[in-house]
């Protein structure tokens, strides 16, 4: 019988105070494809701070994503050294209070020994005229299974009350 | 409140080079589509090519606009008459392994009555793309498939149709 997915792996919050960093680790191999969702906000910046991400404690390979708001627009690349910068912006301290951007990833064949390639949005809320959207996608070049992912905000602490949620999809 | 579950309908694995994937005979039992691809291609700079139910007429219209992760280049295209729902493939890089990435919501599918429409995300040869297409047909789909430009699909590169109920 088919599995109903996704099934909720894990989930992670910053409700006793801001942390530096999110970590899921030890990811469970009995799946096909992952999906995080979470509500997230920065302590400082604004406007749209960069997300980052590394995998198995290492930067990804490539990375890139359009970002648009009521007023401006572009996009962002980055490879190499530099290449854990642009994922997803989120909300940062100059924004809104209260409020956290949406952001999700969706990453393929996790626990393959081919290159992982994952797909990155995220929403910034900010109750106000600036908001960004970015679309994006990442790719981690390496022949080890996925089992751990960290996030960071590009300025600050990833604030109090965010929460982080880490699904797995199975294609049987 | 309903949750969204993916139901898994069929899905393939290439285990040798192969000039295309169909799925055939889909499930008629869910409201929209979710094919999710991750692939590669024997020949560099290829993209992944899409024709529904054996249609190889010029009944199908895109849209897409491209950024490539390693140059930054950008642009778009819209074809409005062409045979199949393709790639955007211009900017050669290693694709022979399987680092090709594809996921693709495909909506009503299985309705008599309208043309049906769908939205591709995907990387091919490092370039991010988005892409509406739309088959100007009204039959139920019933089949897929999918090849490359030029070459083959290289073995190890997995396809999954899965099955999304409104409620």
């Amino acid at each position: 019988m088919a599995l109903q997915s996704p099934t909720l792996i894990s989930s992670l919050n910053t409700n006793s105070g801001a942390v530096g960093s999110i970590t899921f680790s030890s990811i469970p191999q009995t799946y096909t494809d992952l999906k995080i969702i979470m509500s997230i906000r920065a302590t400082t910046g604004g406007g749209g701070v960069w997300l980052h991400s590394t995998y198995n404690g290492s930067n990804n390979a490539m990375n890139a994503c359009w970002y648009s708001s009521g007023s401006a627009y572009g996009n962002a690349n980055g490879y190499g050294s530099t290449s854990n910068g642009y994922n997803a912006l989120i909300t940062g301290a100059g924004d809104t209070g209260n409020t956290f951007a949406q952001v999700e990833w969706y990453i393929m064949n996790y626990t393959s020994s081919n290159p992982k390639t994952m797909f990155t949005d995220g929403y910034e809320e900010n109750n106000a005229a600036i908001a960004y959207t970015t679309y994006g996608f990442v790719q981690w070049n390496t022949s080890s299974a996925l089992t751990s992912i960290t996030f960071t905000a590009d300025s600050g602490n990833i604030d109090q009350y965010s929460t982080f949620y880490l699904y797995g999809i199975s294609n049987s | 409140m309903a949750s969204l579950t993916y139901f898994p309908i069929a899905t393939q694995t290439t285990t040798s080079t192969v000039s295309s994937v169909t799925f055939s005979s889909i499930s008629q039992a869910y409201t929209d589509l979710i094919i999710v691809v991750n692939n590669g291609s024997t020949v560099s700079a290829q993209g992944l090519f899409m024709q529904i139910n054996g249609d190889t007429g010029s009944n199908y219209s895109l849209t897409t606009t491209w950024l490539n992760g390693n140059t930054s280049a950008q642009g778009n295209f819209q074809p409005t008459s062409t045979t199949g729902i393709s790639q955007f493939s211009g900017l050669a890089q290693n694709a022979t392994t399987i680092i090709e990435a594809m996921v693709i919501n495909l909506m009503n599918y299985s309705n008599t009555t309208n043309y049906k429409t769908l939205i591709q995300r995907s990387v091919c040869d490092a370039t991010l793309q988005y892409l509406v297409g739309n088959w100007h047909n009204n039959n139920a789909i019933t089949s897929l498939t999918f090849s490359i430009g030029s070459g083959n699909i290289q073995t190890g590169s997995s396809f999954t149709i899965y099955g999304i109920k409104a409620a």
